[in-house]
């Protein structure tokens, strides 16, 4: 493990004096820079399992090694970058009476790996590219998105620790006015999970789907600009490496995406933007909505602002019909590759209102007011989101359209060192008068009675900053309270909060104790300190300003998590980590 | 095969830094009106990248303090406010900018080409300082209150060597 400490040493060497640049080709001239981030976590999972035998309790611990090395050099024009993750199981194989009953399996066995025993290494990006005055040429791993990401739309997600890249070929240019762009490549999803469980499904390599895209975007038309694009996805059935360029000439699910954006900056006192995305399906792509295979689908999206006076004023509006079917194969892997803007309130969210972000059947809007009080200190708004989703499949909790309505408010302040940032709202889903099923009398948080076809969700978000004598004290607090009208999944009423209290010494040292609650049912996870109530403490430190150590001990429960339009059901943990994350 | 690979990628990416100047890679991107922006524009000032989101919290506690900086220490120091937002939520940036009253040049980083070069992590915030010979001159990420006071320290050092 100390290699890269000796990296460390190298970047770091003393930089260099030089003249100040006297034009633009000597700004980017033949200086150089390397950069490397390393990120180390070590993981004990505490795992109890009851046995058949009620007087056996298998501890089935194990503990997880993950290891994630980013290096990037830029010389001159040109740059190059690499990512390589590892990781490994220890103490993972269980016996009983002498008899093997547990060993978890990290790689699949027809999967390479170079490294032995239940370890595991890829070399999951790499890339080369070369930027010139007018040209930028990159060859390997890059992410990209069109315009309002409908039809294309492939960024990591380190929230939900999603990332995968289009592995191929890249060229932007600008001739005139137009900024030029087109791509072709693979989709190299990574092996290794930097945040969850590597063990739980063995490692056994993607299905690397070819993509290909044009996308032109063009500037100064007298307030407006504009943008045309094309992409073609055809998905593998297989896995492999070259599986996505086999896929090219072969009869795969094949969809191709075909839009255009107009922009126009402070015409009638506003910004607006307006973009559309059609998609045509071949036979073999699923089809979310059966009755509606042969049709094409659309997403058409819509924004204003203004800002009139202290004021500011945010419209939304959009119209998906089948624009999700090009992401119906990818579930299995765990993302997709085009996603349009949600306008939902991703913080407190549910697997049905899951459903409704990832609908393919669904129209809507959103309006926001925000009144700066006081300027870059003082900002208290109003939001309402009102939304007609009609799909009726996948995760949706009802077989039949409902209503969506989502009022909010909340407020920002920041003062000096102190600084408020909070929220409520209310989500209500009223689906259309069809009782499902026996409407029990049972008693809830919204009291007794026979329940309806609505589903109520309480939310409120709150974040506080202040100093303590010489420290600053954060508090977080989240609460979530789901009432469930009569539907075929969820039928308790629950109240769940995650909240955290943080004692921090500038970003030198924080210590900080989670708490997190839920009387959900269904969750997957128990807690370790009641059965509803988990704890953890987490201690980090910061020897250098991007250098963060931490230890944490502890659990938190397991959950629906969305960040960026895409939905995961992460796991919960129990357990002890350490990590450290340096660039340098 | 693979640790030739390994071995032979971080050689490469050693020799390099035996040379290396810490030199800022310099970049272009559109800002929050779709006028282009280069690093080089600001070739020979004290230039502060910022890398943040409409989502990070901390982001916005640090933002006011990057504006008094902006305005308080004449036109040698540039602070170029990158949004990491993703394509989706690209309407979302100047509302937000507007609704505070921030007037530093705001660039939109909607592929996180850019964060990818300098915090491939890409966490947030995400502060770079870039000194008058374009060189990297201060890294650091997250934000607590107070840390502000350090990274103005550091930019009145660079501001006084010319």
């Amino acid at each position: 493990m100390g290699w890269w400490w000796c990296a460390a040493a190298l970047a770091q060497a003393p930089a260099t004096a030089e003249e100040a640049p006297a034009s633009p080709e000597a700004a980017a001239g033949p200086g150089a820079s390397v950069s490397f981030t390393e990120d180390l976590e070590v993981r004990y999972w505490r795992l109890d399992e009851r046995l058949p035998d009620p007087s056996d309790v298998a501890v089935l611990d194990y503990v997880e090694q993950v290891n994630r090395l980013v290096a990037r050099a830029d010389v001159g024009r040109w740059g190059i970058g690499t990512q390589v993750d590892q990781v490994a199981l220890f103490f993972n194989r269980f016996y009983l009476d002498d008899v093997l009953v547990v060993e978890r399996e990290l790689v699949a066995p027809d999967t390479f790996s170079p490294l032995p025993g239940q370890s595991y290494a890829n070399v999951e990006k790499v890339l080369v590219q070369y930027s010139g005055d007018d040209i930028k040429l990159q060859l390997g791993d890059g992410y990209a998105a069109f315009a309002r990401g409908g039809a294309l739309n492939l960024n990591r997600n380190v929230d939900i620790d999603i990332d995968t890249s289009i592995q191929g070929a890249r060229a932007t240019g600008q001739v005139g006015r137009f900024d030029l762009s087109g791509l072709i490549g693979q989709l190299n999803r990574q092996q290794v999970y930097q945040d969850n469980p590597n063990a739980l499904n063995p490692i056994s390599g993607d299905r690397r789907h070819a993509v290909a895209g044009v996308r032109a975007d063009g500037y100064g038309f007298g307030p407006a600009n504009i943008g045309a694009h094309g992409v073609v996805y055809k998905f593998a059935t297989e896995p492999g490496l070259g599986a996505g360029f086999s896929a090219l000439s072969e009869t795969t699910p094949t969809t191709v995406v075909g839009g255009g954006n107009v922009e126009l900056m402070g015409v009638l006192g506003a910004d607006w933007y307006g973009g559309v995305d059609v998609f045509g399906f071949n036979d073999a792509m699923p089809a979310p909505l059966p009755d509606a295979a042969d049709d094409p689908g659309y997403a058409a999206y819509l924004s204003a602002s203004a800002y009139p006076g202290p004021f500011v004023l945010l419209a939304e509006a959009k119209r998906y019909y089948q624009a999700d079917r090009v992401n119906a194969l990818l579930t299995p892997e765990l993302y997709e590759v085009a996603i349009a803007p949600t306008l939902e309130y991703e913080r407190a969210i549910t697997e049905d209102s899951a459903g409704a972000l990832n609908s393919n059947d669904i129209w809507g809007g959103r309006i926001q007011l925000d009144w700066s009080a006081i300027p870059a200190t003082l900002t208290p708004y109003v939001a309402v989101a009102v939304f007609r989703d009609l799909d009726t499949g996948a995760l949706h909790f009802n077989d039949v359209p409902e209503t969506i309505a989502h009022p909010m408010m909340g407020v920002q302040y920041t003062g000096d060192h102190r600084s408020v940032l909070a929220n409520v709202g209310f989500r209500s889903d009223e689906r259309d008068g069809s009782i499902q099923g026996e409407a029990p009398e049972e008693p809830s948080l919204w009291g007794d009675g026979p329940r309806s076809d609505r589903d109520h969700q309480l939310h409120g978000d709150v974040a506080v900053d202040f100093p303590v004598s010489v420290l600053q004290a954060k508090i977080n607090a989240a609460i979530e309270a789901y009432h469930w009208g009569v539907n075929p999944l969820q039928q308790t009423d629950y109240i769940e909060s995650e909240t955290s209290w943080t004692l921090a010494y500038r970003s030198d040292v924080a210590l900080t104790w989670f708490m997190d609650y839920t009387t959900n049912p269904l969750v997957a996870t128990t807690g370790n300190l009641q059965e509803q109530l988990y704890g953890a403490v987490e201690l980090q430190v910061k020897p250098a300003p991007a250098f963060t150590i931490k230890g944490f001990y502890g659990a938190y429960k397991a959950g629906i998590r969305c960040s960026g339009g895409q939905c995961r059901l992460l796991p919960g943990f129990d357990g002890a980590r350490i990590s450290a994350v340096a660039t340098f | 095969m693979f640790r030739t690979m390994v071995a032979a990628t971080l050689g490469l990416l050693w020799s390099v830094s035996a040379f290396a100047a810490d030199k800022a890679a310099d970049f272009t991107l559109r800002d929050i009106n779709g006028k282009e922006v280069h690093l080089h524009d600001y070739a020979g000032k004290v230039v502060v990248l910022s890398f943040w989101a409409t989502w990070c919290g901390p982001c916005k506690e640090e933002m006011p303090h990057l504006q008094k900086m902006f305005t308080g220490k004449g036109g040698d120091l540039v602070v170029l406010s990158i949004s990491t937002d993703d394509a989706r939520s690209a309407s979302k940036v100047k509302p937000f900018i507007m609704s505070q009253g921030f007037t530093f040049p705001v660039l939109l980083d909607r592929e996180a080409s850019v964060i990818g070069t300098y915090n491939p992590s890409k966490t947030l915030p995400f502060t770079v300082v870039v000194d008058r010979q374009g060189n990297l001159a201060h890294v650091a990420s997250g934000y607590n209150p107070g840390d502000e006071k350090g990274l103005e320290t550091k930019i009145d050092a660079l501001l006084a060597a010319h």
